[in-house]
């Protein structure tokens, strides 16, 4: 009776220790196994979004492509051609006033061709793929703040070659979008642009004194159905694994920092 | 094996104070490591009293506790005169379970539904117990081992929400997980010792078992007290 007592709570003890640790261990177990299929789930999706964001970049760069091709060659080639024409037209029977409107309408169509040709290479750039993304920065700086009251000053690290043309050209049209959106939002007096290559990560910083954004702004326009271009520029830093950065400086400056990972 | 024996019987004044340390030395900002503090406070009071009575005749405090607290004894029908302690143990039982109420309110808002009542049935329960069924100045295995089930169930609840909760990555990092745990296994082990502590202690054959038995609560208490001091560590770690 004695022995039979002692043994039935030794073993209650026992049985409700191993039950516990029992429990323990199958929740521990169970919850690490949730995690990591949701893990895996949200990797899944996370790679099917990218996907989906690579393939509205490409279409979107590949149509940028065709229209600034169908814009030099053929509706740029028309335009020289009718320079020509009228470049050869006899003009010495002209009336003084039709001379006038002559050269005037070589004016237009000079201005037209220059026109084309700087929409063609905005759309796509030459100068990205023969000179590299430095080049094609400083050349957009320069050409978008001549001739304005907006002042740039650019300074690249030149350590910085042709990683990859892909990563190349997203950077280059986050650093065309984000300008073009200054100049038309924050109206900047300065603009400053610097990058620096600190172990395979390119750092580029688009400095103003313009009415610039925080982050917070940011992140809340871009899901406006306005803020396309900013969509469009998340999207890229996306498929570039970096990421973007809006800052307000103490001197009222506004910064906005990217971090690009490169292979060089 | 007395010095064991010695460490084992005072480990309910020695063990609190690792975690009390710990929580005096690093101060958790964790919101529900507060009631686990006065937990340990009240635990380490009543320990302390629990000890010094049990062992008054070790300390030299005999011949004090029977000329300045001679309205306590109680005289046991054979006519031996006794000093209890258990009032202490039944306090320190309805203690554990506010405070540890108190400590689970923070995760999970079914604990907060079940506190507007569970402990004051309990308190309720208890005080119909010891006025009409029980002494207070015995240890109650009733109480006890009620306690301990509705901890144990309050720990299993905590871990069976905790597995539904899709923000959880790993159980073991966040640091209340090793209260709930050293809960889990302390209240585990000690339900059929507190159910059959009475029992064993009232029959003169099983008295040497009950006191032997009491030991593996007292293991049972340092591992307690161990898996705290690690909650307020990682607590802190995650601050």
């Amino acid at each position: 009776m004695n022995k039979d007592i002692t043994l039935l709570i030794t073993l209650g003890i026992a049985s409700m220790l191993l039950l516990a640790a029992g429990f323990l261990l199958i929740m521990v177990v169970n919850q690490r196994k949730k995690w990591q299929l949701q893990k895996q789930m949200s990797q899944l999706k996370e790679h099917q979004q990218n996907q989906l964001i690579e393939s509205a970049v490409r279409s979107e760069e590949g149509e940028r492509h065709r229209i600034a091709e169908m814009l030099h060659d053929e509706v740029g080639a028309l335009l020289s051609s009718s320079r020509i024409f009228l470049v050869e037209m006899n003009t010495h029977n002209l009336s003084e006033d039709d001379k006038q409107d002559h050269a005037k309408v070589k004016e237009m169509i000079d201005e037209s061709i220059q026109k084309v040709r700087t929409i063609s290479h905005n759309l796509h750039s030459t100068i990205l793929k023969e000179f590299g993304l430095n080049e094609a920065i400083r050349h957009f700086m320069k050409k978008i703040t001549g001739g304005t009251v907006v002042n740039s000053t650019v300074d690249l690290d030149d350590e910085y070659q042709i990683s990859n043309a892909e990563t190349d050209l997203a950077v280059y049209r986050v650093v065309q979008e984000l300008v073009n959106n200054l100049i038309k939002h924050a109206h900047p007096r300065l603009i400053n642009i610097r990058s620096s290559l600190n172990q395979n990560q390119l750092q580029l910083q688009i400095q103003h004194n313009g009415e610039g954004l925080t982050q917070e702004q940011f992140e809340e326009l871009r899901f406006k159905p306005a803020g396309l271009g900013l969509k469009n520029i998340q999207n890229r830093i996306i498929l570039l694994k970096g990421n973007i950065l809006f800052t307000q400086l103490d001197t009222g400056n506004y910064t906005i920092q990217l971090k690009i990972p490169v292979i060089i | 094996m007395k010095t064991i024996q010695d460490i084992l019987n005072w480990s309910e004044v020695w063990a609190p104070l690792i975690p009390l340390t710990f929580y005096l030395l690093i101060k958790p900002k964790a919101r529900w490591a507060k009631p686990i503090f006065y937990f340990l406070i009240v635990t380490l009071v009543f320990g302390i009293a629990i000890d010094v009575i049990w062992q008054r005749k070790t300390l030299g405090l005999n011949e004090w506790f029977e000329k300045n607290l001679w309205w306590w004894w109680d005289e046991t029908p054979s006519g031996k005169k006794v000093f209890k302690n258990n009032i202490f143990y039944n306090l320190n039982s309805f203690a554990r379970l506010i405070f540890f109420s108190l400590f689970f309110q923070h995760f999970y808002p079914i604990y907060k539904r079940l506190d507007r009542f569970v402990p004051w049935i309990f308190l309720v329960l208890m005080a119909v117990n010891f006025i009409w069924f029980e002494d207070i100045k015995d240890f109650s295995s009733r109480q006890h081992a009620i306690e301990a089930a509705i901890l144990l169930y309050y720990s299993l609840l905590y871990f069976y929400k905790s597995t539904l909760d899709d923000r959880i990555e790993s159980p073991s990092s966040l640091p209340q997980f090793w209260v709930v745990t050293g809960l889990t296994l302390y209240t585990a082990i000690n339900f059929f010792i507190f159910l059959f502590y009475k029992y064993l202690m009232g029959l003169p054959e099983f008295k040497k078992y009950a006191v032997e038995i009491w030991n593996v609560h007292n293991i049972s208490f340092i591992l307690l007290n161990i898996f705290i001091a690690v909650s307020f560590y990682k607590a802190k770690k995650h601050e």
